[in-house]
């Protein structure tokens, strides 16, 4: 009988060292993951460019170069940091265009996949995005793919394309490229986007097709990284 | 007589809404009328053909052997509505009326005359001469301002029919179980009067 | 008779010379003898589809001059003759007579064909050359359809080698399994509450119900005067009489 007692002990005893050894683990992961993809640093502000071309709605073809609008706005892009909401981690970002609040998003990285999670006005109040959209993956290569059901997000598949050197103002860097295509009555969206590791989305190239012709090209460029009044410490 | 306490007392007049008559002769009279202005009646003139002792009152009275033993479901309705009202004593009698004396007069007559534990001002007394084919209703002074003269009248005709067809413990079980909804929605809104009364008065 | 054969002769030698012509691989993977394409455009494109053949091992061919034959139905099997032939990859060839009416032809082949549902694959291209239709030119826009067609290639050609797919795949699924399980947990939870408050309600009415019951209820006290000199009741002449019994 107390053989038997102390053999349980000994195995309850085990079983929680290795549950703490568990939440050790993770604790460690979470301080530490592998920054050479995803490494945010507090404050920084990253700059863009984007450029908006597009002809009206009622524009039909031959279309000439004064039937084409083109708007040109600077872009910031600042990490507010991380944030705990519902008992998970997230990325605030808050976009600026030609210096006034654009939009927020949230991101959340798991350490190998990154989403977008959701999004905030100027108000801050989030709103999460059911289910989050994937970004990039650690391990992502040419081929890779991932889809849901159309009716959830917007379009109904990324696909990685390759991983390739990218010319952007800032410089050419190397960079994972995905395509989104999205097709509705009379509507075709193709999207693509260049993310550099460590950095994020280095350039973005939407074009909107509708009623048979192109109706605007939507360029996101990066820039480069303004200086930042905040101590840079990592996440 | 008045009742005591005056602190939380209320005239009765702000509850019951009709008017007296008299029990011999049906003329109208005040509230504290010494005599029948009509017929002068009182209630010594009365004792002097039926006396001054009434009977025993008990919750079944069945002079008239009319319920052959059948009271069960009566008393059963009875005891109900005195268990729901703690204050109410009700009571039914079945007799052959003296040719010279009006029912109603016997019944008012047997409450004040008889005798009885409880207190007399809440009592309620459903009288019926099946051989003259009358019934009738008394209540004390306290029942009386609640319970609604028309509603009673209304319920005096609807046991009538079941009486008319011989069913004196039906009719009468009628009587009683149709009473109690009649007296809960009296209470109802005498409280309802007595808070408003009191509230208008300040004394809320 | 002698002059027939001899044209008959030319002829087929001119096919035969421009058919061992067109088999040799082009030198650059943008052929633009007429200059349709402005330099720098297609000095991007050609980096470009070199960069593509150079790491993914998919070769695109853009071919801006006149159909090695009379059709298109006729210069598809040219061309795909001439892809199997230029590479052992996957491949493409996207043609166009600069000036021609409708979309550029597209051929693809390679062992990536064996792999994909066809038919999924050419609605693909369609929706490209219908795409590239589309522009801002009055001609289709070559360069987009390129490097489109590049990228689709370079896609379908890795597509069931890429590992984190599965991944990504399981990881999404997890995400909407979770999503939808919070959604069904939600509902459950509702549904409980509700049921629980519905109940709640119930047993309330019910409690009440029976302390009313119980209750025991007392008129007012009242002043009230008596009447006729009786102490107990004043009377009333309530009487109702009634038919006698037909029993």
């Amino acid at each position: 009988m107390k053989t038997s007692l102390i053999l349980l002990l000994l195995f309850l005893a085990s079983c929680s060292e290795k549950t703490d050894n568990e939440t050790e683990n993770q604790a460690a992961q979470e301080q530490a993951w592998d920054s050479s993809f995803f490494a945010p640093k507090l404050g920084e502000k990253l700059l863009y460019r984007e450029t908006i071309e597009s002809v009206s709605m009622q524009q039909t073809k031959p279309v000439s170069p004064e039937n084409i609008n083109k708007v040109e706005i600077d872009r910031v892009q600042v990490y507010n940091g991380p944030e705990m909401l519902e008992g998970k981690k997230f990325h605030r970002y808050s976009i600026y265009n030609d210096g006034k609040f654009q939009e927020g998003f949230l991101f959340h990285w798991t350490g190998e996949l990154l989403l977008v999670a959701g999004s905030f006005a100027e108000d801050q109040k989030p709103v999460f995005a059911q289910p989050p959209i994937p970004i990039a993956h650690i391990e992502m290569t040419t081929g890779s793919y991932w889809h849901w059901p159309e009716y959830e997000v917007f379009g109904n598949g990324s696909r990685v394309i390759g991983f390739e050197p990218v010319k952007v103002p800032a410089g050419t860097i190397d960079a994972y490229k995905v395509s989104i295509k999205k097709t509705s009555i009379g509507k075709v969206t193709l999207r693509e986007y260049w993310f550099a590791p460590k950095i994020g989305i280095i350039k973005e190239k939407n074009h909107i097709y509708y009623g048979g012709i192109l109706r605007a090209i939507n360029t996101i460029e990066f820039v480069g990284r303004a200086d930042s009044d905040d101590e840079a410490k990592s996440s | 007589m008045s009742s005591s306490s005056e602190t939380r007392q209320l005239p009765a007049k702000l509850f019951q809404k009709g008017v007296h008559d008299c029990p011999l002769c049906a003329a109208k009279i005040s509230s504290a009328a010494a005599s029948c202005p009509r017929c002068e009646c009182h209630l010594e003139e009365i004792d002097q053909s039926l006396g001054t002792e009434g009977p025993k009152l008990e919750k079944i009275m069945d002079f008239a052997g009319i319920l052959n033993g059948e009271d069960e479901a009566i008393r059963k309705s009875i005891s109900t509505i005195e268990e729901k009202f703690p204050q109410l004593k009700l009571m039914f009698c079945s007799l052959k009326c003296p040719e010279e004396v009006k029912l109603t007069t016997l019944g008012w007559w047997t409450l004040n005359r008889g005798t009885h534990s409880s207190i007399p001002g809440w009592s309620g007394l459903l009288l019926i001469d099946p051989s003259s084919c009358q019934a009738t209703f008394q209540a004390g002074y306290e029942l009386e301002i609640f319970v609604n003269r028309q509603k009673l009248e209304a319920l005096l005709s609807e046991c009538g029919e079941w009486f008319t067809v011989g069913d004196w413990s039906g009719g009468i079980e009628n009587f009683f179980q149709e009473l109690h909804p009649i007296l809960k929605s009296s209470h109802h809104d005498a409280i309802t009067t007595h808070k408003l009364a009191l509230k208008s008065l300040g004394k809320a | 008779m002698r002059i027939s054969s001899f044209y008959l002769a030319l002829v087929l030698g001119v096919q035969s010379i421009l058919l061992l012509q067109a088999r040799e691989r082009p030198l650059s993977f943008v052929s633009d003898p007429s200059s349709s394409l402005p330099r720098e455009t297609r000095n991007s494109l050609e980096s470009f589809l070199t960069t593509r053949s150079n790491r993914l091992q998919t070769e695109v061919f853009v071919l801006l001059e006149p159909l090695p034959a009379p059709s298109l139905e006729e210069a598809k099997p040219i061309f795909e003759e001439f892809g199997n032939s230029w590479s052992e990859d996957n491949w493409a060839i996207i043609s166009f007579r600069p000036g021609q009416i409708g979309a550029p032809l597209i051929i693809t082949g390679g062992p990536f064909l064996r792999e994909i549902v066809l038919e999924t694959w050419q609605n693909e291209l369609t929706t490209l050359q219908e795409l590239s239709l589309q522009s801002w030119q009055t001609s289709p826009d070559i360069d987009f359809l390129a490097r489109q067609v590049a990228d689709s290639l370079a896609f379908v050609s890795r597509f069931k080698s890429a590992t984190v797919q599965s991944l990504v795949q399981d990881r999404n699924e997890e995400i909407l399994k979770k999503h939808h399980s919070d959604k069904t947990q939600k509902a459950y939870l509702i549904a409980i509450s509700t049921a629980l408050l519905l109940a709640l309600a119930a047993l309330a009415f019910l409690l009440r119900k029976a302390y009313l019951a119980r209750k025991k209820l007392h008129f007012p006290e009242t002043k009230w005067n008596s009447r006729l000199g009786a102490p107990h009741s004043g009377g009333s002449a309530l009487i109702h009489r009634f038919p006698p019994p037909q029993a």
